[in-house]
């Protein structure tokens, strides 16, 4: 009988945003180290009433992070309601994505070896607990960041693979530019799940660990449990399935909660939310950055070792960067999607009789409206942009 | 000359005309607040130190009004009619309440209504029911009660009050005033304490139907805060509207005096050409699915309610509250999700293409808002499922999200007002509001006063 | 459709309620009702339809990534609770 057993890992990573404001409401996303309570406002303060409107530049880091991690892109995506009680959780429930999240099925190659993401999803931060002497404080300047959530398939087989895996993340997200992830600000949160099989078969139960916040300790971490867990199996005991935490000090996994009593989160589809519908001129945009940065990137690796000495190669790779800039712009409409609204309802607005006679069928009415439209924005807008918004809103206007 | 009954309009102009002051017009409102006030228990708090109107020129000008209590108004109590928040004062203002106070209206109330919204009558008020104005032993309807009493008996001259489930259109039908379901959407529900996030919508609670359309265009318009939000458009002008009258809500269920007021109205508006009648067939289980649809969204909206950030905690929740929260927590729990709460979600789609179905076939809808008028205090608090019956014709509509407006068609022997229901295609709302008033140039229903 | 008083605790833990014995009975007995009433929802065919996800139409709302100053609600101190361990 072999006295090791196969571990089964996977990563649960949370990456908050560098965005300017938070994801759902116009507070600074740059929260550490303020005075508690600073940067707060009635939606992330979860006051009643108060409702989310969605951070569009966030959603776009989201799916950039998504596409570099080679994921599906979902078209029609959402967001739903997660429904918990927790001091640090204003709502009593986290926006979160449930079952449509942005990005699916991707992966990332460490070792020659391909990990499976199972998952890439946006979601808001909660607030922060502080721990004080006989009672905690809550400070909510955390609470609303935008979060990209992203879970790997349990493919990985050892602590030093796991290690790899955050450092290429962690990398990943800052090459991109979406996110700072400084771990001893918390801005970048690792979840190993550890399990250990007699077979290759996953078991039944896979153990959480939880306040990890750098390397060291998460390696540390995940080799204490696969021993911890390996020695109750060979005494033939059961592991719990639970939450544990890296307690430096002692240097060794500690049981927070169980979490056998899995929280029933009676996940549905946020309602304050409308869907969110991709179009394929937004996600070959992002296709588009991604490959304009990596690009970049090849320059900067081209243009050192030529300096060093090294020739060719750099430009073509300096035309491949002009190129892909040129078609970023044309993919770009510049103007944003409030200010087109505003200036397709009011073409609406002055050309009643259009809309009438659209609504009683005349449909070639709309390429009138179109132009005007078009007029307006002196051509700023993408033309299929703005025949769908007329659409929409003629429809509303029924 | 009696001020406090007049309409909008009528203020309106008889300010421009310097016949009376703005302040004659608030203090009029104050004085009956405090004469009618601790019979009714319309309103739950009076805002009466001197505020100078934002703009006495603006469309609704120096006129004085209230809102339901569940609309968050800055360093002015806020109840929702809960014991939860009974000394909350909120640090933000909702836009519907911001928009009619740039329009130049003075706020002199805020309104009782069944705690978060949830009732039929008031009656589920954590302070009290309100009274109805016509016959004090009888309920005013619910849950914006409060609101619909406020403008019948002159404490105010219109109020902004939510819908949901019929909650403008109930009370305004038992009280005898004009009461709006606007389209989902249509008015921005930023700063509306939530119900069922929906089915919640704002709207006014008037004496005219001319009155209504003064206040929706006032509050009416996408909201940036509110991602729901949208602007409807104008009203039709065409002339021959159709008007359906769905089987399921006539016949024996109805009292019959409620069923001949409504009847005779349809008569009135179409000038004699009989409406024609169809079939709205998933009526029946409307009522089912909104206890499971709203309670779902209910059991969540009220998480945030732990005493951590402002208000008591949950122990100071009403019968009526945690039932719901129990009931929905339950609908979305698993194992229990997919066959109540989405089994709902879809229940209402078939709901809602009825009325698409309908709509095809004729222009508007009018049936009675209620089978029945005003019952009386304690008659159904004592059996949730017999008052959740209530709504049984205002539900639909909330769920469809389509816009409906209640206008006063009658009245019982017992001198007990008849509302009937005007409902419409989504984004109507201005052509119901044209229809309503068309039908008030030629009724004197919505004049008379308690 | 009869809801046991051990489900009815369940929820009430996952609802964030504290329910007194004669509230966990009498809340038994009135849901148990109205679970009853809306068991006639399983009679309706809804194969092939979809929930209803959008009222408006709507998709696609969201906003520009910039902080508002005039928002920030005056605070400077901790929210209290009782120590969580």
């Amino acid at each position: 009988m072999k006295d090791t057993l196969n571990p089964i890992i996977g990563l649960e990573i949370h990456v908050e945003l560098k965005t300017v404001s938070k994801m759902f409401c116009q507070c600074r996303a740059d929260w550490f180290g303020q005075e508690p309570n600073v940067f707060v406002c009635p939606v992330c303060l979860g006051l009643p009433g108060a409702m989310p409107v969605p951070n569009r530049p966030a959603i776009d880091f989201a799916i950039l992070t998504a596409l570099a991690l080679n994921c599906r892109i979902r078209r029609f995506s959402k967001f739903d309601r997660k429904n918990y009680f927790y001091p640090d959780l204003p709502k009593g429930y986290q926006i979160s994505q449930y079952d449509l999240p942005f990005g699916e099925d991707g992966f990332l190659m460490v070792n020659g070896r391909r990990i499976g993401i199972t998952r890439v999803h946006l979601e808001e931060d909660t607030g922060k607990l502080l721990h004080q002497k006989g009672s905690s404080g809550v400070d909510f300047n955390r609470s609303g960041v935008p979060l990209v959530e992203i879970v790997t398939e349990p493919d990985l087989k050892n602590a030093a693979e796991a290690v790899l895996i955050m450092r290429e993340i962690h990398r990943l997200v800052r090459f991109l530019g979406v996110a700072d992830a400084d771990m001893e600000k918390g801005s970048m949160r690792f979840e190993p799940n550890i399990s250990v099989s007699k077979t290759q078969k996953l078991p039944d139960y896979k153990v959480e660990v939880k306040n990890i916040n750098s390397f060291r300790f998460a390696e540390k971490a995940i080799n204490y449990e696969i021993d911890r867990q390996t020695a109750l199996i060979l005494k033939d005991e059961v592991v719990t399935q639970e939450t544990r935490g890296w307690n430096e000090q002692l240097k060794q996994t500690v049981s927070q909660r169980s979490k056998e009593e899995a929280h029933d989160y009676r996940y549905f589809p946020e309602p304050d939310i409308p869907p969110i519908v991709l179009s394929e001129r937004q996600i070959s945009s992002l296709k588009l950055k991604l490959k304009i940065l990596e690009t970049q990137a090849k320059l900067r690796t081209a243009s050192r070792k030529f300096h060093a000495g090294a020739t060719g190669g750099l430009l073509a790779l300096t035309a491949l960067a002009i190129l892909l800039r040129k078609k970023l712009k044309k993919l770009q409409p510049q103007l944003g999607g409030n200010d087109m609204d505003k200036i397709i309802k009011n073409v609406l607005l002055e050309n009643a009789q259009l809309v009438k006679d659209y609504q009683s069928g005349k449909e070639a009415v709309i390429n009138v409206l179109i132009g005007k439209a078009m007029q307006k924005t002196g051509g700023k807008v993408d033309a299929g942009a703005v025949r769908e918004k007329l659409k929409q809103l003629i429809q509303q206007e029924r | 000359m009696e001020l406090h009954y007049l309409t909008i309009k009528e203020a309106r102009a008889g300010l421009k005309n310097r016949q009376f002051s703005g302040e004659e017009l608030r203090q009029a409102c104050l004085t009956r607040i405090k004469k009618l006030n601790p019979k009714l228990n319309a309103v739950l708090t009076v805002i009466d130190k001197p505020e100078s109107s934002r703009n006495p020129n603006g469309p609704l000008g120096e006129i004085p009004f209230s809102a339901k209590d569940v609309f968050v108004t800055r360093g002015i109590r806020t109840t929702a009619g809960s014991k939860v928040l009974e000394n909350y004062r909120p640090e933000y203002t909702a836009t519907a309440v911001e928009r009619l106070l740039d329009a130049g209206a003075v706020l002199i109330a805020k309104d009782n209504c069944d705690a978060w919204g949830h009732g039929s009558s008031t009656e589920n008020s954590d302070f009290g029911p309100s009274k109805n104005p016509w016959d004090v032993t009888r309920v005013p309807g619910g849950s914006s009660g409060g609101s619909a009493v406020t403008v019948a008996s002159g404490l105010s001259f219109f109020a902004l009050g939510e819908d949901t489930g019929g909650s403008i259109r109930l009370p305004a039908s038992f009280c005898g005033v004009t009461g709006l379901k606007v389209s989902y959407g249509a008015v921005s529900r930023y700063g509306s304490i939530a119900f069922a996030s929906s089915l919640d919508t704002v709207g006014p609670i008037t004496r005219t139907a001319a009155d209504s359309e003064l206040v929706f265009n006032v509050v009416a318009g996408r909201d940036p805060n509110d991602a729901t939000s949208v602007t409807v458009g104008p009203a039709l002008t065409r002339k021959n509207l159709k008007i359906g009258l769905p089987l399921e809500y006539f016949g024996k269920g109805n009292d019959p005096e409620v069923e001949k007021a409504v009847l005779e109205a349809v008569r009135v508006i179409t000038e004699g050409v009989s409406g024609e009648t169809l079939s709205l067939p998933h009526t029946k289980y409307a009522v089912a699915v909104y206890y499971l649809v709203a309670t779902s969204e209910v059991s969540s909206n009220l998480s945030r309610y732990d005493a951590v950030r402002y208000g008591r905690d949950r122990s100071y929740l009403g019968a009526e509250a945690k039932r719901r929260i129990m009931l929905g927590t339950y609908a979305l729990s698993a194992g229990y999700h997919d066959a109540y709460y989405k089994k709902a979600m879809q229940v209402r789609t078939l709901v809602k293409r009825d009325f698409e179905r309908a709509f095809k076939k004729v222009d508007f809808l009018i049936t009675p808002v209620s089978p029945t008028t005003a019952f009386k205090l304690g008659e159904k608090k004592n059996d949730p499922l017999t008052m959740y019956l209530s709504d049984i014709m205002t539900i639909p509509v909330n769920l469809a999200g389509i816009p409906a407006v209640s206008v006063p068609c009658g009245f019982s022997k017992d001198g007990l007002p008849i509302g009937m229901q005007i409902i419409g295609p989504y984004g109507s709302d201005r052509t119901l509001l044209a229809i309503a008033k068309a039908y008030q140039q030629k009724t004197h229903f919505h004049e008379r006063h308690p | 459709m009869k809801i046991s008083t051990s489900e009815v605790k369940k929820i009430a833990a996952l609802a964030g309620l504290k329910l007194t014995p004669a509230e966990v009975r009498k809340f038994g007995l009135q849901l148990s009702a109205v679970l009853d009433y809306v068991q006639a929802l399983k009679k309706v065919n809804t194969e092939n339809v979809k929930e209803t996800a959008s009222l408006t139409g709507l998709t696609n709302v969201w906003r520009a990534d910039r902080e508002n100053k005039k928002r920030y609600l005056k605070k400077g101190d901790y929210f209290r609770v009782n120590r969580i361990i």
